[in-house]
């Protein structure tokens, strides 16, 4: 035994993924479709078909992202898994970066589709929202895991992304204002103010992975799930 | 090889000892740890994978301290616990490869090359491209005992390995445990007397936290030897009885009500009987 990065294989965390993925993609495709085909014709055609667009993507990364730890919260699985040597760079980082990467591949094919098909002026503002909603990826997963660890139930980290995604999205809140990064509803987007956010985002999600990493570590406070 | 623990005390709150100064030493081999629920056996077992840390003592795994370097231990002992629920989706054969990995096992062609003889072992070949999810109680024990002698480990600590088992997964189980018993240690936790009377080399009976060690079975016999009763009585009686002694059971031969019973004192009109195994785990908790 050597004391190398344990690398779980990527086809093992596929499957436990499960069902997940496949909803998730069912309702992509049934998101676009219903936008494509039934929303056409009008000026705003692009703005209706990226909001939902973004709030299912960023909804869809906690789907992705709890059910791969979700076994260190279950006290039917927990145990075991918390008796192993588990390393954070392998057991955490590894995995949440290549879901989120692919993850971030997915999304960026989508919305090019969107913008070449509805908005090929600004091209610019394409990269501009991909760019933020990676941030909110990271921040989401990061934030969601935290506090699934923390309430030692993934419905925690449901609810509380949930509730902050519908707080941030109606309320406009100025220090959760990347919900709304669709800068394109301004007429002169402020693109540092963006970058700002950017960067807390990405940090803040940086945090939450590593205070997750550090909780994985107290076993006797998991074990009482 | 032998596994030493020394003066282990873990407290839930300042009066709750959860176990109070624990001392064992156990050599390579089959060991059982009996005991009633709530007596401690599974705070020993998670204190000895290093999921709970004791408040008190030390141990040592061939005269290494464990507590010290746990993480490094972690690799060298096996944990099968009571519940086996994880990677139901996964292949027996991929959750086998999961936690190899976890184990530090990176080499793959040696990895999958050990993963194919336990599975072997543990007559589960057949069912290695089976989900997890989808094997009988039997097999998933099975496989919770395979994935313990991954990485070749120097203890293995199983948790009631038989709990809700048919007599023949049961029997059949054991025969696993024996095979894999060479040059390591087993600490198997258990209710069922049976279980450590057909396979344990060693037994340990726990309860409130303090541990009584028996270097074989026939001691742990021995002890209530001399104070196992039997008494012929009518129904009627009874009642007067159990709430007069302590029974230890009953059965009805040729419309009779014959009752076993375990007393220090003689009891009238009584014959004095060979206890069974399991009278002497209950006379024991009963005291």
């Amino acid at each position: 035994m050597d004391k190398k990065i344990k690398i779980l294989p990527f086809s093992s965390d596929i499957k436990t993924l499960s069902i997940n993925i496949y909803f998730l993609i069912l309702g992509y495709i049934g998101l676009f479709i219903y936008q494509w085909f039934l929303k056409s014709g009008c000026d705003t055609r692009f703005i209706d078909m990226m909001l939902p667009m973004f709030t299912v993507f960023c909804m869809g990364i906690i789907i992705l992202i709890i059910p791969l730890f979700s076994n260190l919260v279950n006290p039917m699985a927990n145990e075991l898994i918390l008796s192993l040597p588990l390393g954070g760079i392998g057991y955490v980082l590894i995995r949440v970066v290549r879901i989120i990467l692919i993850y971030i591949l997915l999304t960026f094919t989508i919305y090019s589709i969107i913008y070449f098909t509805t908005n090929k002026k600004n091209f610019l503002g394409h990269f501009v929202d991909i760019k933020l909603i990676c941030s909110s990826f990271i921040f989401l997963a990061g934030f969601g895991l935290l506090v699934m660890l923390i309430g030692r139930n993934p419905i925690y980290a449901y609810t509380s992304t949930i509730f902050l995604f519908v707080f941030s999205y109606f309320f406009r809140g100025s220090g959760l204002m990347y919900w709304h990064v669709c800068q394109w509803i301004q007429p002169k987007p402020n693109f540092s103010a963006i970058w700002k956010l950017e960067y807390t985002m990405f940090i803040s999600g940086v945090i939450c992975f590593i205070l997750s990493s550090i909780f994985i570590k107290n076993k006797n406070y998991l074990l009482k799930s | 090889m032998s596994l030493v623990i020394k003066n282990i005390t873990k407290k839930y709150s300042k009066k709750k000892y959860a176990l109070n100064s624990v001392n064992m030493e156990i050599p390579n081999g089959i060991y059982g740890l009996v005991g009633p629920n709530g007596a401690g056996k599974t705070t020993l077992m998670r204190i000895l994978v290093g999921l709970i840390k004791p408040n008190e003592g030390e141990i040592f795994l061939n005269n290494q301290c464990m507590l010290k370097n746990i993480d490094y231990f972690r690799q060298k002992i096996g944990y099968l616990p009571q519940e086996f629920g994880c990677y139901k989706n996964l292949t027996v054969k991929e959750c086998m490869n999961t936690i190899a990995i976890l184990k530090g096992l990176n080499n793959k062609n040696k990895r999958l090359e050990q993963i194919d003889k336990i599975l072997k072992e543990v007559n589960l070949s057949n069912e290695s491209l089976k989900k997890v999810g989808n094997l009988s109680g039997g097999m998933r024990r099975r496989l919770g005992i395979a994935q313990t002698i991954i990485g070749n480990p120097l203890l293995i600590i199983v948790d009631e390995p038989t709990a809700g088992l048919d007599p023949e997964e049961r029997i059949r189980f054991r025969g696993v445990i024996r095979k894999i018993a060479t040059n390591r240690i087993i600490l198997i936790s258990t209710h069922i007397i049976e279980d450590v009377k057909n396979n344990c080399d060693g037994i340990s009976l726990i309860k409130n936290g303090v541990i009584k060690q028996f270097n074989s079975f026939k001691e742990f016999e021995e002890l209530s030897v001399g104070k196992v009763w039997q008494k012929t009585i009518s129904e009627e009686e009874f009642e007067l009885y159990e709430n007069k002694y302590n029974i230890l059971s009953s059965n009805t031969i040729d419309n009779k009500l014959v009752i076993r019973i375990y007393s220090d004192e003689r009891i009238s009109n009584a014959e004095i009987v060979k206890p069974s195994a399991e009278e002497g785990y209950l006379s024991w908790i009963k005291k």
